[in-house]
C-alpha cells in the first residue's frame, strides 16, 4: 500500500513538471519588433538581429561560443557597416528599449580617435581595427553586453543578492546571460540609431541628439590649443622655463569630474586638456624633456593639416 | 457508495488536483526562468527609414510634401502627458504654411476619439479604430514622417526626450 502511494505520487509529481514544461515551452512568445534609423545616403548601414545575414556575421565573430550565448547577445546588438570610401573614426550608436506602455530606457556606445583627425596617422589594418575604427566596405561588432555578460546595461538584483554582491559573491555568466534576455523579453521595440559619425576627411553625419559634434570639436579643439601654448612658451627658448613647468603641472593636476552623459563639450575640453597635460609629463620624465618636446614639435607639424569637423545633411 | 466513501473520494481527488497544479505552475517557472533557450523573445523587422509605409483608410500622402503619422491612444498615459508637445507641433505645422500634414491614428472607436480630442483640445485629422500593428508599431506614442510617395523619412517610439522633441519639429518645418 506504502509503496503503490509512492510510486503514485513520485507519476503526478513527474507528470505534472513535464506537462508544466510542455506548456510553457507551447506558449506564444513575445516578440520584439527591431526598428532600424541608419544614414544609408552616407554609406552606413546598421544590421540588426531580424536581418538575415546577421546570423551568419555573428558566427563568424563568436566562432566557438555557444548559442546560449549568442542569443543572448541579439537584442543588444548590431553590425555597423560602412558602404563607403572614407574610414569612419567615430560614432555614436543608440539602443532605446521600449515597453509597451510606451515608457523608453536609452543606451548610447560611442567611440572616437581623435588621432586620425590631428594629421596623418598611419595605422596598421590591425591596429585600425583594434582603434575601433571602420575601414572603408566593412563592419564592425558592436554590443551593449559582452559575452561574459559584462557592458553598459543594468539588472534589477534582489536585497539578497546585493548583499551577497557586497560581500564578494558575483552572478555566473549564464545567470548573467539569462537575466539580461528577460529583461530584453520586456520590451515590444527596440530602435537601434547611428546618433552620429565622423569620418576621416572630418565630415560629420547623423542627428546628433547627443551632442557629439561639439564634444569631438572639444576633443581636437583642446589637444591643438595645448600645443600651441606649449610652442608659444617655448619660441625664445628650447626648453621650458619654470613658469611653463609649474603651469603644465596645474593642468595636469586639475581636479575634474569623470566625464558622463551630463558632460557639456567645456568639460570634455577640459578633461583632454588636462590628459595632454599629463601624457606630456609622463614623456618628459620617461625619455627627458628634449625627447618629450621633439614628439610634441612632430604632432604640431604632420605633414597633413589636422581636419575641420563639418556637419553634412 | 456510501456518504462516508463518497467524502474520502472527493477529498483525495482535490488533494491531486491542487497537487496536479502545484507541480504544474512550479514545472511552468522552471521551465521559463532556468531552461535555456526560454525566455527567448523574436526579433522581428520593425520600421526603417526609406520602407513604404502602408496607406491609411482616406489618408493620400501625396496631397503634402510629407505626412506625420502620430500614433496614439486615449488609453495611454504617455500620449496624454505628450499633448502640450502635440499642440506646440501643430502651431508650428500650421504657421509655416502646412508643408507637413499631421493625422493621429487611433486604436479607439470614433466616437471615444472624438471625445478625448474635445476634452484635449486637440485639432487635427484623425483615423480612428486602427489596428496600428498593420503599420508596424507595437507601443504609443509613435511618431512616423512619410514623404509624399509614403516613404519613411524618420520616425520616433514612445515617450520622446527634449532633444527628440526638437528634432520632431524641426523635421515638420518646411525647408
Amino acid at each position: 500500500m506504502k509503496k503503490n502511494i509512492v510510486v503514485s505520487l513520485f507519476l503526478v509529481i513527474l507528470v505534472s513538471f513535464f506537462s508544466g514544461f510542455v506548456l510553457s515551452k507551447n506558449a506564444p512568445q513575445g516578440s520584439i519588433k527591431m526598428h532600424i534609423k541608419d544614414l544609408p545616403h552616407h554609406n552606413l548601414r546598421l544590421i540588426s538581429p531580424s536581418d538575415p545575414s546577421f546570423d551568419e556575421r555573428v558566427n563568424k565573430e563568436f566562432r566557438g561560443q555557444s548559442n546560449e550565448v549568442t542569443d543572448a547577445l541579439k537584442p543588444f546588438s548590431v553590425f555597423l557597416e560602412n558602404k563607403g570610401e572614407s574610414t569612419v573614426v567615430g560614432y555614436l550608436i543608440q539602443w532605446c528599449f521600449t515597453k509597451a506602455d510606451g515608457s523608453n530606457q536609452y543606451y548610447r556606445k560611442a567611440l572616437l580617435n581623435p588621432q586620425a583627425l590631428m594629421g596623418d596617422q598611419n595605422l596598421s589594418p590591425e591596429l585600425s581595427r583594434q582603434s575601433g575604427q571602420i575601414e572603408p566596405h566593412s563592419a564592425i561588432f558592436l554590443s551593449l553586453l559582452s559575452p561574459q555578460g559584462g557592458g553598459n546595461l543594468g539588472i534589477k538584483i534582489s536585497r539578497e543578492e546585493a548583499e551577497e554582491f557586497r560581500q564578494g559573491k558575483r552572478l555566473d555568466q549564464s545567470t548573467l546571460l539569462q537575466r539580461f534576455r528577460a529583461e530584453a523579453a520586456q520590451c515590444t521595440a527596440i530602435t537601434v540609431s547611428i546618433d552620429a559619425a565622423v569620418f576621416d576627411d572630418g565630415t560629420f553625419v547623423g542627428p546628433d541628439t547627443s551632442n557629439f559634434f561639439n564634444q569631438t570639436k572639444a576633443v581636437i579643439e583642446a589637444k591643438r590649443d595645448f600645443l600651441n601654448e606649449l610652442a608659444a612658451g617655448l619660441s625664445n627658448s628650447s626648453k621650458l622655463g619654470d613658469s611653463q613647468h609649474g603651469r603644465l603641472q596645474e593642468t595636469a593636476a586639475q581636479q575634474l569630474e569623470d566625464l558622463g552623459s551630463k558632460s557639456t563639450p567645456s568639460d570634455y575640453y577640459n578633461y583632454f586638456k588636462k590628459l595632454a597635460a599629463i601624457e606630456f609629463l609622463q614623456a618628459k620624465n620617461a625619455q627627458g624633456e628634449e625627447q618629450a618636446l621633439e614628439k610634441a614639435r612632430l604632432e604640431m607639424n604632420k605633414n597633413k593639416p589636422w581636419v575641420t569637423l563639418r556637419k553634412k545633411d | 457508495m456510501d456518504r462516508q466513501s463518497w467524502a474520502k473520494y472527493i477529498e483525495v481527488s482535490s488533494n491531486v488536483a491542487v497537487l496536479v497544479v502545484a507541480m504544474a505552475l512550479l514545472g511552468t517557472i522552471v521551465a521559463t526562468r532556468w531552461w535555456p533557450g526560454s525566455g527567448n523573445a523574436k526579433l522581428e523587422n520593425g520600421l526603417q527609414k526609406g520602407q513604404v509605409l502602408a496607406q491609411l483608410p482616406s489618408i493620400d500622402y501625396r496631397t503634402t510634401r510629407q505626412t506625420l503619422v502620430t500614433v496614439v491612444s486615449t488609453k495611454c498615459n504617455y500620449c496624454t502627458e505628450s499633448l502640450p508637445f502635440y499642440r506646440k507641433l501643430l502651431e508650428k505645422q500650421q504657421a509655416a504654411q502646412p508643408a507637413t500634414r499631421v493625422v493621429a491614428v487611433f486604436p479607439n472607436p470614433k466616437t471615444e476619439v472624438e471625445q478625448y480630442k474635445h476634452q484635449n483640445q486637440l485639432n487635427l485629422e484623425s483615423v480612428p479604430a486602427l489596428n496600428y500593428s498593420t503599420l508596424g508599431v507595437t507601443a504609443t506614442p509613435t511618431l512616423i514622417l512619410v514623404d509624399s510617395t509614403g516613404r519613411v523619412v524618420n520616425f520616433w517610439i514612445g515617450k520622446l526626450s527634449e532633444a527628440e522633441e526638437q528634432e520632431v519639429i524641426e523635421a515638420v518645418q518646411p525647408r
